[in-house]
């Protein structure tokens, strides 16, 4: 099993390396956003200071959800995901891995590149890593339950759109409760709890995504 | 004068209404 | 054993008009019932006066709102698990009736809350929390509206609607949370009037009446669905 898992993950990790394009829209799209909002709201710095995490992490979750219409359906294309339901290894596993892949891809470069937006936002630095933390456990949570959409509209006419809509709701824990651990950090109550909050959350869905993903992908791919 | 009170109820009713209509017309067009 | 035989669209097909009918006169006389004790028997409130009524539409339809999703997501999941056509039509029968009930509680809620609060829309924990409501059961009708393979629809619906389901308490505490932290200016929505007894069984009345229309509308949907599907 841990073979399988690994070999899913280097293949598309390779795939995405190959069309390097696709890495670099998401974190992109995920600069342009966060350099929107000002533009709208005004620069005024305590006003952007004030609204950093919720934009932010809005920025984190369109730009997510962005990069998950095309998580099954390359291998839906080219035959590989039948091959993956009609293989050994359990369906469940396999979307695990595309969705931990998927992560790599799309979601750690938007932690790694948080720091710079929130400079952009005059975000205090003591705040950065609650940030960075927060992204780095909410973006896996993101990509897990995404990837159950993506499962269920595999395919169909209404693709991206239709995916948002459905995805979006199930975001909203993971949005409320990662922008708020930096807001009650800045609000100097730390933050821990909701950060816990967050790692339990990605615990739970690593362990139930999959298998709600797999068998959505069983029921679209029938 | 309680528009607000007024308001509530006409357009809750006036909903369920609609979904009443709707569903006698698809009724309709079922049975053909 | 009786259940088993009702399974079947075509037997199901006559007795849903029967329930239709009785629970269509049940919400009528419910409804008008809920309304005199609503606006005859229940006493003026002393803060609100009297636009508190409105607590005899609002918190029924929540109270549906809530209810038609997990029965939706129940009568999805009983489909997907025997697999039975059955059950998928009813959970599609449903959503509709949810929907618009999520909407009237949204609705209703905004208009007490102008009065009371000073504004039409509030980010109250309750009120964000059905917005999001109807999301999912919008999000559940496209999803099945968008995919023309029946048993694909109703299978890809039902792990939608459970994985929804499974949500609703995770999304409800966590915007309660966040709601408690941007406090500000808000009333909380405890300041409910404090229910006299005859404001209660107006409020009970109409959540039976809400009820018996949903069973009704319901029936009768899934009639029209067994005709379309055949």
């Amino acid at each position: 099993m841990l073979d399988v898992s690994l070999g899913i993950l280097r293949r598309d990790l390779l795939l995405a390396l190959r069309r390097r394009s696709d890495v670099a829209t998401a974190l992109l799209f995920f600069l342009i956003v966060a350099s929107l909002f000002p533009l709208g709201v005004g620069a005024e710095p305590n006003q952007l200071r004030a609204i950093a995490p919720g934009v932010i992490w809005v920025a984190a979750l369109l730009s997510s959800m962005l990069s998950l219409s095309h998580l099954f359906a390359d291998d839906h294309a080219d035959g590989t995901l039948e091959q993956m339901l009609l293989g050994a290894a359990p369906l469940g596993v396999v979307v695990a891995a595309k969705a931990l892949a998927h992560w790599l891809v799309c979601g750690l470069p938007l932690v790694l590149v948080s720091p710079l937006i929130a400079l952009q936002y005059d975000l205090p630095g003591g705040l950065h890593g609650v940030l960075a933390l927060s992204l780095a456990l909410g973006t896996p949570v993101l990509s897990l339950v995404g990837a159950i959409g993506a499962a269920l509209t595999l395919g169909l006419r209404g693709g991206g759109v239709l995916l948002s809509l459905l995805v979006l709701p199930l975001y909203v824990p993971v949005l409320i409760i990662g922008a708020g651990s930096v807001e009650m950090a800045a609000a100097g109550q730390g933050g821990m709890g909701q950060l816990l909050l967050l790692g339990a959350l990605l615990a739970v869905a690593a362990v139930f995504a999959p298998w709600a993903s797999a068998a959505a992908l069983r029921i679209s791919a029938e | 004068m309680n528009w607000y009170l007024w308001g509530a109820y006409g357009v809750t009713f006036f909903v369920l209404f609609i979904e009443v209509i709707l569903l006698i017309k698809r009724t309709r067009e079922t049975k053909a | 054993m009786k259940w088993f035989w009702y399974a079947s669209p075509e037997t199901f097909f006559p007795l849903a008009g029967r329930l239709a009918y009785g629970c269509g006169i049940a919400a009528a006389l419910l409804a008008v019932a809920g309304l005199y004790v609503g606006f005859f028997v229940a006493p003026t409130d002393a803060t609100q006066g009297e636009v508190y009524r409105i607590i005899f539409i609002h918190v029924p339809a929540a109270w549906m709102s809530m209810l038609l999703y997990l029965a939706m997501a129940f009568w999805a999941a009983l489909g997907l698990a025997l697999n039975t056509r059955l059950s998928g039509m009813m959970a599609r029968a449903i959503a509709p009736s949810g929907a618009l009930f999520t909407f009237i509680a949204l609705w209703t809620g905004a208009l007490w809350g102008k009065p009371t609060w000073g504004a039409y829309w509030v980010w109250d924990a309750r009120l964000t929390s059905e917005l999001i409501l109807l999301f999912l059961y919008l999000g559940f009708m496209a999803l099945q509206a968008s995919i023309d393979d029946r048993r694909r629809s109703d299978r890809a619906g039902a792990v939608l609607a459970i994985v929804g389901a499974v949500n609703v308490p995770i999304i409800y505490f966590s915007v309660q949370w966040w709601n408690t932290l941007h406090q500000g200016a808000s009333v909380s929505f405890a300041k409910a009037p404090s229910m006299a007894a005859t404001m209660f069984t107006g409020m009970i009345l109409m959540v039976l009446a809400f009820w018996m229309y949903s069973f009704a509308v319901t029936f009768v949907r899934v009639r029209c669905l067994i005709r379309e599907q055949g």
